[in-house]
């Protein structure tokens, strides 16, 4: 019946004796000295601040501990890095990795994969006669790198294996691009000669940003007004997207084995999620501000449907956590077990996989996924679908067992039963999914076009909707690169602010970081400084009074 | 240097300057390099330097970039690029202290770009450019020879010179600081200025200046950036160590004697023209006020002239000394009143007419300016004027606030090209005091510059 629900397809076999070697080696690979992954993490300076941005992180030292004494790495890594309000928990069973690797394939868009030819490119690191070819293969001029189209793009996201085979490109296609793919594998492999390594190239108000995390070399080249390390983090994601159709120990498998391997072919039909992840970079402040947006509602709708789907949950055998997401928000969250935290990065994937796959509208999801932060080495299994036609909030289940798809479905249905029954809650979600918060006017202040709140010992965040003179797409482009700009002068990794409040002829942008919350405003020209400081007590009192609808304020464990 | 102090600051790990627009044959390629320091590198590791460089500002071109390629971040290095004049390129790669030690010593790279591009202005002033010093030859290696030789002489002095230690915004800036005088004084000196320029019809153009500030210039603002800037860097400190008497900085040692050796650089003025007009500098000093002389380079400057003008300028100068030196000490102690205290500091440069000055600075006549702020908050702060003035230049005039991680307020200013950046280190102050501050500084000091609000 799985198969009727999901086009399931075998993408590749793998051999038992590799997957039990994996299998083992998961427990304790993190720790190991040896891996590339934790050597990069440690030279590189800049990643170790991308990290580091959440104070919060101090307080989780209680879980660290209870993770290294259950002897579970992954477990350790995710209690340090994750937010203490989205815990949740399970009994994390021994994945079961002894069977083919199925992977569904929903995602099929582009079509440009079909033949590809496995030859070797013969790739030289001298730079210099890499120039001399710089002739790009002739043919579709929309793609090129010399078409105009192609230049004036904003940002452009690459992804190469280390032996300069193409992977992913945003803009164009990767074929036409060969020749451009391999400069930038010859000048990082060139940089690292010299035992040093590439970080970024400028030029004129165009930033380079690479990112070498074996097997794979990630470049972002940005117009924008993002910093270095909001590229850098990007560019994890990114690597972290790759993880999670395939899982890190795989990746870099195929790699040990095979240099020239074309990543493509295992990746084909998830280009949409690739697609999908950088335009919600692009637009959303998830990413850039490392949290989580929670769907505004009474927090008495809230705790129902989270009551509700916890009583149908709690006896599901391996069950790890149970996600509702609406509108790109965060609806509920519920943890099985109280070890296991979500990372924020972890949601923002489930996210863009619910935002790729128009399948789970129409039936039931039933796919692998690896998600980064929580174990990098192994898959869970997720399934997904919407709760009804009439309310457009994405279920999806993460468990350990891959034989679960039956009696999860089950569970959803339920589910969705007793929320409607009980109050008919299922409506209050529509509602909440239908109507637009009027945070501006709440506030009562008429100096503040647009606000970011970010809670940062919860990773959550909230923000005004975009009203005028912001409210059209060009408009929400260039508030995004506002804030950009205000949250990467704010968090330079040499030399960050605690307050900055910059008059330009159009607008003034504020900016407030303190160990507990982080705030950001657009207000209008000619506001004084006492106005703004009154408008920055406001959003404040505002987020006080309003905490319970916009954030997720309980611990979520049971 | 110790090991210690090698950790703390940026060390030149090279420096060169290339041709990119003739072709050379693969086995000569090197021939491309016009200059490359260190001297001792290897033909190989030369070219595969210079092969990187030209790679990665090919690489930069392929997006459709505004703007030229000016830096490449990696973990150990900083290299800068800069490409002066249509077919060269040059690029300076800096050793990055141990970053994870010293995480506020990473160069800024407006500062450091400066200074590249600064060291081509040097070089074009005493060498002119380097399309002017290619010969027509039917061999392209011929033709560069001139041009390997006139760099060579310059940059290995240059680079001595570069403040790679401490280099700030005021390096980017690289302003003039002027000595404004009553107009009775100035009109003095204006006279004694049109009284050589007719007594001596082959001066084409003459500057006056009393210890470091400058009274009058008939320069134009580039060329006088970069006199102001080889006067006191260079040639005044260099004059410390000469006997007293000598009056001619550039010129013969010992006006009295036939015999005297004569030094005269020649510079090369107004680039803006097509042919730049190459001139020689006479540098005279007497009573601490300096007359700069532009003379074109055809005319021979014989013993006669200089008996003459010393003769003839250094009486009138004398007696114009003492009324110079009393306006200096007039603004010199109105400005310590004007500074107010240690908790509040500022730096000033306009763009029009390149003036220029700093409380967070410290200068000494005839040595390098140092920075004077509360020591913890030194680096920082001066680098966070640079990474507002950066701002500015993005998002164009205005005003920023910022308080900085070690609790210092910085506000920068841009208004009709002029730049205010002050440093307010008062402990726990808030936004709305510090703007009273400033504007309380800003009546003191520039009632009556515009400065928008």
């Amino acid at each position: 019946m799985a198969s009727e629900v999901v086009d399931c397809e075998v993408i590749f076999p793998l051999n038992t004796a590799d997957i039990l070697g994996t299998a083992t080696n998961s427990s304790h690979a993190i720790l190991d000295s040896s891996d590339p992954y934790e050597n990069l993490n440690n030279l590189t300076g800049a990643r170790t601040n991308c990290d580091s941005n959440d104070v919060s992180l101090n307080t989780q030292s209680n879980g660290c501990t209870d993770g290294f004494r259950n002897g579970d790495v992954g477990l350790l890594e995710i209690a340090v890095e994750a937010q203490p309000d989205l815990v949740f928990e399970s009994d994390l069973v021994p994945v079961n990795q002894d069977q083919q690797f199925i992977r569904p394939r929903v995602y099929l868009e582009r079509e440009s994969f079909s033949n590809q030819n496995e030859d070797s490119m013969s790739r030289t690191t001298n730079a210099s006669s890499i120039l001399d070819d710089n002739s790009t293969p002739a043919g579709d001029e929309e793609s090129g790198s010399d078409s105009m189209l192609w230049k004036n793009q904003k940002k452009h996201f690459f992804v190469l294996s280390e032996a300069g085979k193409p992977i992913y490109t945003r803009h164009g296609n990767e074929e036409q691009l060969v020749t451009l793919f391999g400069v930038m594998q010859a000048l990082v492999s060139f940089v690292e000669d010299g035992e040093d390594s590439m970080d970024v190239i400028l030029a004129g108000d165009t930033k380079f940003v690479f990112l070498h995390k074996t097997p794979l070399i990630l470049v972002a080249v940005s117009k924008m007004r993002d910093s270095v390390l909001q590229l850098l983090l990007q560019l994890e994601y990114i690597f972290n997207q790759i993880s999670s159709v395939i899982t890190r120990t795989h990746l870099e498998k195929i790699f040990e084995q095979r240099r020239n391997y074309d990543l493509r072919r295992l990746l084909a039909g998830s280009e949409r999620l690739m697609d999908n992840l950088v335009n919600y970079m692009d637009n959303d402040f998830s990413v850039l501000l490392g949290a989580v947006k929670c769907l505004p509602m009474p927090a008495s709708d809230r705790d129902a449907v989270t009551q509700t789907i916890h009583q149908q949950c709690n006896k599901i055998k391996n069950l790890v956590f149970t996600v509702l997401i609406g509108n790109n928000q965060l609806i509920s969250l519920v943890r099985v077990n109280k070890k296991h935290l979500l990372h924020p990065s972890d949601v923002h994937l489930i996210i863009n996989l619910v935002n790729s796959s128009e399948t789970f509208k129409t039936a039931e999801g039933w796919t692998p996924i690896c998600l980064p932060h929580f174990d990098p080495r192994s898959f869970l299994y997720v399934h997904a679908s919407y709760l009804s036609e009439d309310c457009q909030a994405c279920m999806l289940f993460f468990t350990t067992d891959r034989d679960s798809f039956f009696s999860l479905s089950d569970a959803k249905k339920n589910i969705v039963d007793r929320l409607r029954r009980h109050n008919n809650i299922l409506e209050s979600i529509t509602l909440a999914l239908n109507s637009t918060c009027p945070v501006i006017s709440q506030l009562g202040c008429a100096n503040v076009r647009h606000f970011v709140y970010k809670s940062r010992l919860s990773a959550q965040y909230t923000n005004a909707n975009n009203g005028p003179p912001y409210q059209h797409e060009q408009g929400q482009l260039y508030l995004m690169d506002l804030y950009r700009h205000m949250h990467g002068r704010m968090h330079s990794a040499s030399r960050p602010l605690k307050t900055m409040c910059h008059t330009t002829e159009k607008e003034i942008l504020f900016g407030l970081v303190t160990p507990s919350y982080e705030l950001y405003m657009i207000l209008e020209p000619m506001t004084t400084k006492p106005a703004i400081v009154n408008a920055a007590n406001a959003v404040l009192k505002w987020t006080k009074r309003e905490e319970e609808t916009h954030f997720i304020t309980t611990s979520g464990s049971w | 240097m110790t090991n210690s102090e090698s950790e703390k600051s940026h060390s030149l790990v090279n420096f060169f300057v290339f041709d990119t627009s003739r072709n050379f044959p693969e086995d000569e390629e090197y021939k491309s390099i016009i200059y490359y320091y260190p001297k001792e590198t290897s033909k190989d590791t030369q070219m595969k330097e210079i092969g990187r460089t030209a790679a990665i500002l090919k690489f930069s071109q392929t997006f459709g970039t505004s703007g030229n390629c000016h830096s490449l971040h990696t973990r150990k290095t900083r290299q800068y690029f800069n490409e002066p004049e249509p077919g060269f390129c040059m690029a300076m790669t800096v050793k990055l202290p141990n970053m994870s030690l010293h995480n506020d010593l990473e160069p800024h790279d407006k500062v450091f770009n400066s200074l590249l591009v600064h060291s081509y202005h040097m070089f074009r002033l005493f060498m002119g450019t380097m399309s002017s010093a290619l010969k027509v030859s039917e061999q392209p290696e011929e033709e560069l020879e001139q041009l390997k030789l006139r760099a060579a002489y310059f940059y290995s002095k240059h680079l001595q010179m570069m403040p790679l230690e401490d280099a700030d915004l005021a390096d980017a800036f690289l302003g003039i600081q002027f000595l404004p005088m009553d107009k009775l004084s100035f009109l003095k000196v204006r006279s004694l200025v049109s009284h050589v320029e007719q007594t001596f019809p082959c001066i084409t153009s003459t500057t006056v200046l009393y210890q470091d500030q400058i009274i009058w210039t008939g320069l134009c603002q580039d060329d006088i950036q970069l006199i102001y800037n080889y006067l006191t860097t260079k040639l005044f400190p260099a004059s410390l160590s000469l006997n007293t008497e000598t009056r001619f900085l550039t010129g013969p040692a010992d006006v009295h004697s036939l015999t005297s050796e004569m030094r005269i650089p020649h510079v090369f003025l107004n680039h803006s023209q097509t042919i730049p007009d190459e001139c020689q500098l006479v540098v005279y000093r007497i009573a601490g006020v300096t007359v700069c002389l532009f003379i074109p380079a055809s005319v021979e400057l014989d013993h006669d002239f200089f008996a003459s003008l010393d003769l003839i300028v250094g009486p009138r100068i004398v007696a114009l000394s003492a009324d110079v030196a009393e306006q200096a000490l007039v603004r010199k102690t109105n400005s310590s009143l004007n500074t107010g205290t240690d908790s509040i500091r500022f730096l000033y440069f306009n763009q029009w007419n390149m003036a220029f000055k700093s409380t967070l600075h410290q200068s000494i006549p005839g040595h390098r300016r140092i920075l004077q702020c509360q020591p913890s908050a030194n680096n920082d702060v001066i680098k966070t004027c640079a990474d507002l003035c950066e701002d500015f230049s993005s998002f164009g005039e205005g005003e920023i606030l910022v308080k900085t991680k070690s609790d210092a307020w910085v506000i920068g200013k841009l208004s009709n090209q002029r730049h205010l950046y002050v440093v307010v280190t008062r402990k726990n102050a808030e936004l709305v005091d510090i703007c009273d501050e400033v504007r309380r500084l800003r009546n003191l000091l520039f009632k009556d510059i515009l400065l928008l609000e």
